[in-house]
């Protein structure tokens, strides 16, 4: 918050929004104001309702918001003793703010459960809602929604609808420019100069760095202001020194910031990293001896213009991240051997043939040579041996997106050890994060159902269908509402036979990490890979994570026939371990199987099966809807990288 | 130029890790800094005293590497190119160069000696000329060699795993694919494995041999070879003749090969037995040259018509078999880096001879730090 002492408007660098916001106001319009955290939408809303004087409601959004929380209901022992009255009924924060003719502030919007966003339907469209057994309640002419949300918000949150996104208009709030966050930061801690400046570059640079997904906001900056004046009056420190600066730093910044998907770096890394680029240029060598880690630091970045480039330099310095070309053999020996790393499962595999022949496709390498001929971009993209320009993938990756993950999958199995090894780690964090923009499922695997678990909110009409009379009702007549979830166990079931390479590799690569990061990582699904034999990558339980599963899954090379049946049996034989409502398989196949029995055979144990059908041909199109119509489930080809998170998220919302 | 190299200056000494002088290239001849270097058990023969090179000499045959430098003359290589090396020159135009046999290449005599084809030496101390291991000397941070001992190979492979296609996978590979000539649905019987045995495995098992038979004393190597493709394996020549003859329902093996430590005739006539009419006994494995190592029925010999087959370098051709044996390592067909059992530095070379005379290692192989 940057809401000054003494309540002084502090609203910085926000005039224009504020006027659109105004605006649209009194336009009587509702309003949903997005943007990440500490850039001030709290201030600026308390700012315009008090100079409209006008009064505002808030409410916290969060997953237990429910209905009857946010509208209100009626007081269970007065309806017990008396029935339902129009006086018994409580207003929740809608109903006063509809009649008060008051703002409704929504805060953290996307984290209200969708049931509950619903109830704000008719409210938005017709400003009047129904409340069964009160009536229909209309909105004062003064009544706004004003809805506020964090979209870098991952955990916990949904789409919004798109009823609700129809009935409303939306101001995005961007961080504020450098100056502002000065003078923000300035009048919250009664600091100036160097020590603002310093804060302000460092947290503003959080938010650029290529590992971090969500960087700090000007609060960050406030408290690393605080923090470091105060730990130099402690210190007895005249000027800004190295040590306290990271001390504060740390403590101010590291928990605010979040490091981007599939990135196993430390945020602390991160800000030494930081640390040394915005460290001020001192004359006055003040810095005490532990200052040898940023001065190393300080010499990687400092042939790199960017905060881009640093990344980079910060990449090759971490501990074991040896990806830089320039670094040797001797330390290329420190990472993870490039082909056919031997994971337990997969050597299981191989032992279990004992000869070593027929099994060479598992292990092909791909020479430079090769790769040129396939990858019209390779040039660009690792000019020299061991090299693989970061910037140079990111801009295919932008432009090409299909294109940059065949080259990608296709990196992964390189002769070129030190290039493997860079395009693994890579791999996995940007299927990942393919993954992970794609829409999340959260929805439709909770309901609001009713239970005799003593939580949650009391279903007055049930109850009241059991009540006998006798006060205090008894536990068993004591009906209540909650969340709860639609069990349901998930295998996916990724077919690697025949020519799985490039494209079908990323592709199945997205679909998995998008299966594990589905619904929060609540579906906890098993992953199993069949060609002629099976392979489990993941088994439902064992909180593999998504990069570790992608990075197994790019090292898979296809070969080998189709056993379909083979494959739904095992698939079968993981989702016979949970106890489910609903056993969901989601096959990615082109579904024409090459050996084994029918497929059809072979559906027991799997109550739905939804096909996904890359690269589909005709044939194998009518092969998938087929298998699908036969598991209850639907079939859906997947032709580009962008159609696996929709196809995922339809196949899942089918269920249940 | 000064460089550091482990020299052996007699029999039964320890290879002595000193700084010596070196020459630059002269004609034909280029300048390499090794990246690795296999420990091969040819050099250790030389320590032993089974075979007696011209003292002093720099370790080594089997390397990886990058020229720095070339001489004048030198056409087929660059500054900067990768090149695994072969540890028999091939002049490309002898009698055996230009018939197909180019291990057999006469530039070949002097490989124990260690001097470079124009008679002189490029390693030298203290005004004593030093020769290098088959004109090589591998276990030297730099050493100059001619360039009909250096094979270019592509950049992004990894120095450090192909090293090995300079002798012992090749040795081993070629001498079930060429010297045994491995046909589809053959018995292979393969006595001792080592470095070479295990590439034996690996080619008689690539050829398509229906039995691979892999006979060694020590678990772990027995371990190792059916994990490379062997189908079963023996601790004893005794079990082995048990086996082939189940096998074969009494025929005997169609090709033996004899990849043991150091030859005996014992091992040989174990081989002999073992094989069928008309088959081959393949001897690759080395011993004193001044002993018989091998005593056999000359009439069954005859009446049985078998045959001895002696194999240097796998009986292939160095310039044709270490590209292709390159892209079978590509093509995950041929096994490398599951070879090599441990890494030494140069200062380590003794201890990594210990450890292969005590059957530690499938392969070890010395990492020369980054120049």
């Amino acid at each position: 918050m940057t809401a000054a002492p003494g309540g002084l408007p502090t609203v910085v660098g926000l005039e224009r929004e504020r006027q659109v916001l105004e605006v649209a106001l009194e336009a009587g319009r509702h309003v949903v104001i997005e943007g990440p955290p500490g850039t001030g939408k709290s201030t600026l809303l308390r700012d315009i309702a008090r100079s409209a004087g006008k009064r505002v409601i808030f409410v916290e959004g969060n997953a237990e918001l429910t209905p009857a929380r946010l509208v209100g209901q009626y007081d269970p022992a007065q309806v017990l003793a008396r029935g339902y009255l129009p006086d018994s009924f409580t207003d929740g924060p809608l109903l006063a703010a509809m009649r008060g003719g008051a703002l409704l502030y929504l805060e953290e919007f996307n984290r209200i459960p969708e049931e509950t966003l619903n109830v704000l339907i008719t409210v938005l469209a017709e400003g009047e809602i129904a409340v069964p057994r009160l009536g229909m309640i209309a909105a004062g002419a003064d009544f706004r929604l004003i809805a506020a949300m964090n979209p870098f918000d991952a955990i916990g949150t949904a789409r919004v609808s798109q009823a609700i996104a129809d009935r409303i208009c939306r101001v995005v709030l961007g961080y504020q420019d450098a100056a502002a966050e000065r003078r923000i930061t300035g009048t919250a801690t009664g600091e100036n100069g160097e020590v603002v400046d310093f804060a302000v570059t460092l947290t503003r640079a959080t938010r650029e760095h290529r590992d971090v997904r969500m960087g700090a906001s000007v609060r960050g900056a406030i408290d690393l202001v605080l923090l470091l004046t105060g730990l130099a009056r402690l210190r007895g420190e005249p000027a800004l020194a190295l040590g306290s600066a990271r001390d504060a730093a740390y403590a101010a910044l590291s928990g605010r910031i979040r490091i981007a998907d599939g990135c196993d770096r430390s945020p602390e890394s991160v800000i030494d990293e930081l640390l040394a680029e915005a460290w001020p240029a001192q004359p006055a060598p003040s810095d005490p001896p532990d200052g040898a880690q940023p001065v190393t630091g300080a010499g990687d970045a400092g042939d790199a213009g960017d905060a881009g480039d640093a990344g980079d330099a910060g990449d090759a310095g971490d501990a074991g991240e040896a990806g830089d070309a320039g670094d040797g053999q001797g330390k290329a020996d420190g990472l993870p051997p490039g082909p056919a790393a031997g994971h337990p499962i997969r050597s299981a595999s191989a032992s279990r043939l004992r000869r070593g022949r027929g099994q060479g496709g598992s292990r092909r390498t791909l020479s430079r040579a090769e790769l040129t001929a396939r990858h019209s971009s390779f040039g660009d993209v690792s000019p020299g041996v061991g090299q693989l320009d970061q910037d140079s993938l990111a801009r295919l990756l932008a432009a090409e997106p299909d294109a940059a993950a065949t080259l990608l999958a296709d990196l992964a199995l390189a002769t070129d050890r030190q290039l493997a090894a860079v395009a693994r780690r890579l791999a996995a964090r940007v299927f990942v994060q393919l993954a992970a923009v794609g829409a999340r499922p959260a929805r439709g695997t909770r309901r609001l159902g009713p239970g005799t678990v003593r939580e949650g909110d009391l279903d007055l009409d049930r109850t009241l269908d059991r009540f006998s009379g006798a006060w205090p009702p008894a536990d068993a007549e004591l009906v209540t509402r909650s969340w709860r979830a639609h069990r349901r166990s998930l295998c996916l079931l990724i077919d690697t036979s025949g020519s799985m390479s490039g494209l079908a590799v990323a592709i199945a690569a997205v679909a998995a990490a998008g299966v594990v990061l589905s619904a929060d990582g609540r579906l906890d699904p098993s992953v199993v890979a069949f060609g002629s034999d099976v392979t489990r990558l993941r088994a439902a339980g064992s909180g593999r994570v998504p990069e570790d599963l992608v990075g197994e899954l790019i090292g898979l090379r296809g070969h080998g026939m189709t056993d379909l049946a083979g494959g739904l049996r095992a698939a079968a034989r993981e989702l016979a371990g949970s106890h489910a409502d609903e056993r969901v398989a989601i096959l990615l196949s082109d579904c024409v199987a090459t050996s084994g029995d029918d497929p059809a055979s072979a559906l027991a144990g799997i109550d739905r099966l939804h096909v996904l059908c890359p690269l589909p041909a005709p044939e194998s199109e009518r092969a998938a809807a087929a298998l699908a119509r036969l598991g209850c489930g639907v079939s859906q080809p997947v032709r580009r990288l962008a159609e696996v998170a929709p196809a995922l998220t339809r196949a899942l919302s089918r269920s249940g | 130029m000064k460089t550091r190299a482990a020299v052996l200056r007699g029999t039964g000494q320890d290879f002595e890790v000193t700084e010596i002088d070196l020459d630059g290239p002269k004609a034909g001849e280029v300048l390499i800094r090794y990246v690795a270097a296999g420990l091969c058990h040819s050099d250790e023969h030389l320590r032993h005293g089974d075979i007696v090179p011209r003292f002093p000499l720099v370790g080594g045959h089997e390397g990886a590497g990058i020229i720095e430098e070339v001489g004048p003359g030198v056409t087929r290589l660059k500054p900067g190119d990768h090149v695994i090396c072969s540890f028999l020159p091939v002049c490309g135009h002898c009698r055996w160069c230009s018939t197909g046999k180019s291990n057999l290449c006469d530039m070949g005599a002097t490989i124990l000696d260690g001097v470079l084809p124009d008679g002189t030496y490029r390693f030298h101390h203290n005004g004593e000329d030093i020769g290098g291991m088959c004109m090589l000397g591998t276990f030297s941070e730099r050493a100059t060699i001619s360039e009909n001992s250096a094979v270019k190979v592509d950049d992004d492979l990894p120095l450090d795993k192909v090293v090995l296609i300079g002798c012992g996978v090749p040795t081993g590979f070629g001498s079930a694919v060429h010297a045994a000539a491995t046909e589809p649905g053959d018995t292979i019987a393969i006595y001792g494995i080592g470095g070479i045995g295990i590439n034996s495995v690996q080619g008689a098992a690539l050829a398509g041999a229906r039995n691979v038979v892999a006979i060694d004393p020590l678990a772990n190597k027995r371990e190792a070879a059916e994990q490379f493709g062997a189908t079963h394996s023996c601790e004893t020549a005794e079990q082995a003749q048990e086996l082939i003859t189940q096998l074969t329902r009494g025929v005997g093996a169609d090709k033996a090969i004899v990849t043991v430590g150091v030859v005996t005739s014992e091992v040989v006539t174990s081989a002999f037995n073992a094989i069928r009419k008309g088959g081959t006994v393949v001897v690759t494995g080395l011993a004193d040259p001044a002993k018989n190592t091998i005593q056999i029925s000359g009439a069954l010999l005859t009446l049985f018509e078998k045959r001895i087959q002696g194999s240097l370098f796998g009986s292939g051709d160095p310039f044709h078999d270490i590209p292709r044996m390159v892209e079978l390592y590509q093509s995950g067909d041929l096994k490398l880096d599951e070879l090599i059992t441990t890494t030494y530095t140069l200062d380590q070379v003794n201890q990594g001879y210990e450890d292969l005379i005590a059957g530690k290692n499938i392969r070890g192989v010395i990492l020369y730090p980054d120049a």
